[in-house]
C-alpha cells in the first residue's frame, strides 16, 4: 500500500501538473491529476494563491491557474526544500 | 534560594566557549531552516526558524551573562545565584529563560500536528507562568526544558521509525543528549561536575546536529 502523500509532496504535485500544461491550467485537470477530493484540491489552491505559488484568472467560460516566479522556484528547489524538511522531522 | 549552577574554576572559560559554539551551531540551523522556509513558505520550517533562532540568542545570552557577572563571584567553585546578581544580571538571566524555554516551546509545538494558536499560546503561557512563580526557578526551568526535549526526543523517534534516514536518527540522538544533558543540569545544582557533564552532552548533540545538516547540505 503507498504511503499518505505529505503537504509538500501534495503542493509539488499539484504545482508540477500546472506546469507540465505549460502554466495554465483548468480547475477539472488538476482535480483529475492531482488524485484529490474537491474540497481538498479547493484548499490546497487557496493556500498556493495565498503564498503566491499559483495565480487564479478569471475567464467567461470558468477559471485557469498559473504557476508564479515563486511557482516555479519552489519546483526548482523541491528537491533541497524535501530533503531538509524529511531530515529534519518539519513534514 | 538555590543556585542556578555551580561551575567548577577550571571549566569557566571553556563553558563560555561551548555556549557561543551552541549559539553559533542553532544560529546556521535556524538560517537554513529560513532559507527553507523562504522557498516552501511552510509553516513547520518557520516555527523551526523561529524556535532555533530563539535558542540560539538565549545561548549568546547566557554567555554574556556568564562573562559578565560570575566573574565577579570569586571561589573555587563559581556559584550563580539569584540573589546575588544585580540588575541587569537577574535582567539577563531571566531573558536566558525564556528565550531558551519559548524556543523549546516553538519547536516542541511544531512537532504536534495541530495548526492552533491556542494550543501554542497555553504551552507557552504555562511554561512561562510556572517558570515566573516557581520558587525555585533554576530547577523548574531545568526541569520544564528536559520536559520538552523528551516530547522533541519522541517526535524524532517516529520520524525515525517512519523514514529510516540516517540524518533523521542522528537528530534523535542529538536530542537524546540533550535530554540526558538536561538531566544532567537538573543535578548540576549539588553536584558540580554534572554541570560540566551536562556540557559535554551537550556539545556532542551539536556536533551531530552540524553533522546532519552538513550532510543535507552537501548532498545536494
Amino acid at each position: 500500500m503507498s504511503k499518505k502523500r505529505t503537504r509538500l509532496e501534495v503542493t509539488y504535485d499539484i504545482l508540477q501538473v500546472i506546469r507540465n500544461r505549460n502554466g495554465k491550467i483548468k480547475p477539472t485537470h488538476i482535480l483529475y491529476k492531482s488524485n484529490l477530493s474537491y474540497q481538498m484540491m479547493d484548499e490546497y489552491l487557496r493556500e498556493l494563491i495565498q503564498k503566491s505559488f499559483i495565480v487564479e484568472k478569471k475567464l467567461k467560460n470558468g477559471r485557469t491557474y498559473a504557476l508564479t516566479e515563486k511557482g516555479f522556484k519552489f519546483l526548482d528547489q523541491y528537491s533541497i526544500i524535501k530533503d531538509f524538511t524529511t531530515s529534519f522531522g518539519l513534514e | 534560594m538555590s543556585n542556578i549552577y555551580l561551575v567548577p574554576e577550571w571549566f569557566f572559560g571553556l563553558s563560555i566557549g561551548l555556549e557561543v559554539l551552541f549559539a553559533l551551531v542553532s544560529g546556521i540551523v535556524a538560517a537554513y531552516s529560513y532559507r527553507i522556509y523562504l522557498l516552501s513558505y511552510g509553516r513547520n520550517s518557520r516555527l523551526f526558524t523561529i524556535g532555533f533562532s530563539l535558542i540560539s540568542l538565549s545561548y549568546i545570552l547566557k554567555a554574556f551573562l556568564n562573562l559578565f557577572v560570575l566573574s565577579e563571584v570569586k571561589e573555587g567553585l563559581k556559584a550563580l545565584s539569584i540573589d546575588n546578581l544585580n540588575l541587569l544580571g537577574l535582567i539577563g538571566t531571566y531573558a536566558h529563560i525564556i528565550l531558551f524555554t519559548t524556543g523549546l516551546v516553538t519547536v516542541a509545538y511544531m512537532t504536534f500536528d495541530i495548526k492552533s494558536w491556542r494550543v501554542y499560546s497555553l504551552m507557552l503561557a504555562t511554561n512561562l507562568i510556572v517558570l515566573i512563580l516557581s520558587s525555585d526557578e533554576a530547577r523548574a526551568f531545568n526541569m520544564l526544558s528536559t520536559l520538552l526535549i523528551l516530547y522533541i526526543c519522541i517526535h524524532y523517534g517516529v520520524e525515525f521509525k517512519e523514514n529510516k534516514r540516517i540524518r533523521t536518527l542522528l537528530l534523535f540522538l542529538s536530542f537524546v543528549l540533550l535530554l540526558f544533558s538536561g538531566v544532567g543540569f537538573i543535578i548540576a545544582e549539588n553536584y558540580y561536575l554534572n554541570y560540566v557533564i551536562g556540557h559535554i552532552l551537550e556539545l556532542g548533540a551539536y556536533v551531530i546536529i552540524l553533522i546532519s545538516l552538513v550532510l543535507t547540505i552537501k548532498i545536494k
